[in-house]
């Protein structure tokens, strides 16, 4: 069980760590921070319990190469896990804005037209549009926006991947 | 038996199998929505999971080890499903995914106006309003709209609470 004890400990320290440099100031790219503390925590976490492993340490420490590989590879999954969960807390999900202007009008519900005037493209989609640019995957070259070659590789992966399934385009 | 490599294996094997399952099932099945293909190839990796690790149990691992390796291993190939998921999720509704594949489609990149043209809130509130009056979360009714099923309203409100935990405000607009 140390394995389980240790990689979920390392995971909930580096969510703790994240969480409080939230509270002191919200960073600007937020995805690419939390991707540093985790990975920076992680990687002390590994040295501090080989530092303690080389010192005695007990027998919750581990012994060999592929009980810290198993613990590296439970914490990045978690980690992994919650980088993909983050998105939804980033961003305002269509279906959540339209449940919750729905349910703010309260009894008397929402009028159809005047649904559609409040979810315009300000709220829904030129927000993402900016998200690519502070991303970089993308880039607004005299008044279009292009592709870098990160959002490159990114909308082909996703392109790629849909055409495996047979999918439309989605969105 | 010592912890060895061996026992890293399983849950990255069980993710193959999950893949393998769920593209075939969605691809050759026609009756197969997308969303009951990622459970099927959750489940059908799942016991791949639990058959490795009880092979490796029957190979020697002491019985304590076998639990706990079991759990972590399940823990771990569950996560690597909900990457999965999320993965194929992104695909699906996220607007920037949309986004990058239109620019990608255009060889001189796209103004705003030709962004819009080609994906905008209309389409995108059209598509997912259809989903929640079908499911019944909402209902219209003399040119109102209400909310009928309160399970999306709850999952909401979770998210704002979590939000509100985590970033201080409930909205990207606070």
């Amino acid at each position: 069980m140390k394995i389980f004890l240790l990689g979920t400990s390392c995971f909930l320290l580096a969510f703790i760590i994240q969480w409080l440099i939230w509270k002191i100031r919200l960073p600007k790219r937020q995805a690419k921070t939390l991707l540093q503390i985790f990975f920076a925590t992680g990687i002390v976490f590994l040295c501090a319990l080989g530092f303690l492993s080389a010192n005695g340490g007990g027998d919750l420490m581990p012994k060999t190469v592929s009980e810290y590989l198993h613990i590296s590879l439970l914490f990045l999954v978690l980690t992994l896990s919650y980088l993909n969960t983050y998105p939804g807390l980033e961003a305002d999900s269509p279906s959540l804005v339209i449940v919750m202007t729905i349910h703010k009008a309260g009894d008397q519900g929402l009028p159809v037209n005047e649904f559609y005037q409040i979810l315009n493209d300000d709220l829904l989609v030129k927000p993402r549009i900016r998200d690519l640019l502070t991303d970089h995957m993308a880039v607004l070259k005299e008044g279009r926006y292009c592709l870098t070659p990160k959002g490159k590789l990114m909308a082909q992966l996703f392109g790629f991947y849909r055409s495996l399934l047979g999918a439309s385009k989605g969105g | 038996m010592e912890h060895n490599l061996i026992n890293l294996m399983s849950p990255i094997v069980g993710l193959g199998i999950n893949v393998l399952v769920q593209v075939s099932g969605f691809r050759f099945l026609a009756s197969l929505p997308l969303l009951k293909s990622l459970f099927l190839g959750c489940g059908v990796g799942l016991i791949g999971v639990t058959l490795m690790e009880s092979y490796l149990h029957l190979l020697g691992q002491p019985s304590g080890n076998f639990i706990a390796l079991f759990w972590t291993n399940g823990v771990i190939y569950m996560a690597l499903s909900y990457c999965y998921f999320h993965f194929i999720n992104m695909g699906e509704t996220a607007r920037r995914i949309r986004i990058l594949r239109e620019l990608n489609d255009s060889d001189n990149g796209l103004t705003m106006d030709e962004i819009l043209k080609r994906y905008n809130a209309n389409d995108m509130i059209r598509m997912r309003m259809d989903r929640l009056l079908n499911n019944g979360q909402v209902y219209e009714k003399e040119g109102r709209y209400y909310i009928g099923n309160p399970l999306m309203l709850w999952i909401s409100k979770g998210m704002v609470a979590m939000k509100r935990f985590m970033l201080g405000k409930g909205s990207e607009f606070d």
